[in-house]
């Protein structure tokens, strides 16, 4: 039985490779995750580190007169006086003026500015910057896994071929459990993509940006593994999802389009329900759950039975919800599945 | 009546109901062990649904039915079994040998010499490299015919299977199917041509509006219309005409071209000359009259059409 799953999984991988929306999705996702990238960038290089401009010199007959530019950083790193050594000492007194009371903001500027330093390094830098990459599956590619799975699973009523498939002695269950199983392995391939795509703009930075060197804390690095591991569980109710939609439609059209009207339909009911019966309410919405899911687990310290039981409660309190969807929708699946006819188009 | 293990294919009171359509109505068919078996009827009269439900695609609302005489699960004998329902489905981007590749793997059996041979076989050789969605609808069915004889099984189910093909096709295919249901290997056929049927089958099942009407050898069902009719030709027609109206044991005398048609039991025949000559009318030629399956096939189904309404 494994035998013929997995062997089948492996055509459906093939199929999908083959065709040109798996890879769209893909480039998109990719490509995405580089623009956040660059995002963080713009936002560090504008971030004000208190720069000034202080008169340097006599002006001239149009009135524009030498400046130098103080930042924040000057006067933290000590540079102010050799960067003012060149102004004459009739300006000097006005220059150092200026400085000092720059000098009263600057751990105000500073600290904002080192947070978007450290916040774009910890992003873009090996091992962050993968656990950046894979999050853009929790943000966008859930959409398209969910179309992914609809398609692959739609076209075999489509194109007829789950008739040809299962008149071969493919039992039902296991042309399910194969179809699931390659978009979970497609989704697996995604991410490894994205992380080495990610990988080799990181290095780019820590090279450009030197001095910050790659961290060797094992802990570190353990995280974009279990950042993977997180998204592939993430990513199995929305599998699930789509191929209910295409099986419930028996079309790989219809169960894409309802799969888009149910992501849009869950954006509006949890802004609903949120509102109008508090956020709890909203947990039985899947797409509540999974960025919460997302953003937990990061290896605390248990240091007392309290905090176990509160790492233990969080994690369940995200990992139940998806776990429940799985089976629900799953169970539906198989069902459906098992118990519809594949109707010949003539009825003859 | 035949002992199970005679029977590759056996449904008892088989029922298949949509809503209130019924597609399949209490259909009850022996298809015996090496036979080219025939399924003919009309549109909408239950071919591709009783086709259906024996491959496990739709489920029977009632009856049941078994695969090998039912020694083994459904899934296991369908292992052994090589089916296109309607028409043939396959990945329209991947190549005809890809596809073939796909479920050859599914089904355990075979390699790729398997795979060069049979699309050689059917004529594809030159095209295995090639997308299905480049293929003409010729091309597809050869592709299916390929696809049913993956793991060299047991028992051929083929809807329509020269559908879409032109006549040098058509009587490849024919003769194809002919070859394969030489020796243990049976094969379960639904064909609108009826010409096809009586050359390619050696039993048929004729269904009308979801019910079995009849099923039997092809030669015994088209002699149970054709033995009561001697095709006569005379040195005098008219006169034979004539003499041969006032016998009592024909039931019905027509002119057919240059010779007559009697209705009369064939071993008559020798007792009809002798009439004829006393009247001095001389048989030239006296042979049985050869009613094709199509005629047959319209009288029955005419026949059950006329029962049912």
């Amino acid at each position: 039985m494994m035998r013929q799953i997995l062997c089948m999984a492996r055509w459906e991988v093939i199929k999908l490779r083959r065709r040109w929306m798996p890879w769209v999705f893909l480039a998109f996702i990719a490509l995405s995750s580089q623009l956040r990238l660059l995002t963080e960038y713009q936002m560090y290089s504008n971030a004000d580190p208190g720069r000034i401009a202080v008169q340097a010199g006599p002006g001239n007959e149009e009135g524009e007169h030498p400046t130098i530019s103080i930042s924040c950083l000057d006067i933290r790193d000590g540079l102010v006086e050799s960067r003012m050594s060149g102004i004459p000492t009739e300006y000097r007194q006005a220059a150092q003026q200026e400085v000092e009371s720059l000098r009263d903001r600057c751990p105000a500027l500073l600290g904002m500015y080192d947070f978007a330093r450290n916040n774009f390094l910890s992003n873009a830098t090996l091992p962050g910057s993968l656990s950046f990459g894979i999050n853009m599956f929790g943000t966008l590619g859930y959409v398209f896994v969910m179309i992914l799975a609809a398609m692959a699973m739609g076209v075999e009523y489509t194109w007829g071929t789950a008739r040809q498939v299962l008149s071969r002695g493919c039992g039902r269950g296991r042309f399910l459990a194969a179809k699931v199983l390659a978009l979970l392995a497609v989704v697996g391939i995604g991410h490894l993509v994205v992380i080495l795509v990610t990988a080799i703009s990181s290095l780019i930075i820590s090279y450009t940006f030197a001095g910050t060197g790659i961290t060797t804390d094992i802990i570190q690095w353990l995280r974009p593994g279990a950042d993977v591991l997180k998204s592939m569980y993430m990513m199995l109710p929305y599998i699930i999802l789509g191929t209910f939609f295409a099986i419930l439609t028996s079309s790989a059209s219809s169960g894409i389009v309802i799969t888009v009207v149910f992501y849009i339909s869950e954006s509006i009911l949890r802004w609903i329900i949120g509102s109008y019966l508090g956020p709890d309410a909203a947990r039985i919405l899947i797409s509540v759950n999974t960025p919460l899911w997302m953003a937990s687990l990061d290896f605390p310290a248990l240091d007392s039975l309290s905090e176990i039981v509160n790492y233990t409660r969080d994690f369940l309190s995200t990992f139940l919800p998806i776990l429940a969807y799985i089976f629900v929708f799953g169970g539906a699946s198989v069902w459906l599945f098992k118990r519809r006819d594949l109707r010949p188009s003539t009825g003859g | 009546m035949m002992a199970s293990n005679d029977l590759v294919i056996e449904t008892k009171s088989l029922t298949k109901r949509y809503g209130d359509l019924l597609a399949v109505d209490d259909l009850s068919l022996e298809v015996p062990r090496g036979h080219v078996f025939g399924l003919l009827g009309p549109n909408g009269s239950g071919k591709t649904t009783t086709m259906g439900m024996l491959l496990g695609l739709v489920r029977p609302s009632a009856g049941r039915f078994s695969l090998f005489g039912g020694s083994a699960p459904h899934r296991e004998a369908l292992t052994r079994t090589g089916a296109i329902v309607e028409f043939p489905s396959f990945y329209p981007h991947l190549s005809g040998r890809d596809n073939l590749a796909f479920f050859q793997e599914i089904s355990g059996k075979g390699d790729s010499v398997e795979l060069e041979t049979l699309l050689e076989k059917v004529g594809l050789a030159g095209r295995g490299k090639d997308r299905f969605q480049t293929y003409s609808l010729g091309m597809k069915q050869r592709l299916g015919l390929a696809y049913v004889l993956l793991g060299d099984p047991d028992l051929l189910i083929l809807d329509e299977p020269t559908n879409g093909m032109d006549p040098d096709g058509m009587a490849e295919v024919r003769e194809l199917i002919r070859s394969l249901g030489d020796g243990e290997r049976t094969v379960l056929l639904s064909s609108h041509l009826l010409h096809e049927v009586e050359q390619v089958c050696d039993s048929v099942a004729i269904l009308s509006r979801g019910r079995l009407v009849v099923q039997g050898r092809v030669d015994e069902l088209v002699h149970s219309l054709a033995g009561e009719k001697i095709l006569l030709r005379t040195t005098d027609n008219a006169k034979a005409i004539e003499v041969v109206s006032k016998l009592d044991w024909v039931t019905d005398l027509t002119s057919k071209g240059e010779s007559i048609l009697v209705s009369a039991p064939m071993h008559r025949s020798s007792e009809l000359s002798e009439v004829l000559s006393q009247s001095a009318v001389y048989v030239a030629e006296m042979t049985l009259d050869h009613a094709s399956l199509e005629e047959y096939y319209f009288k029955i189904t005419g026949d059950a059409n006329r029962d049912t309404a």
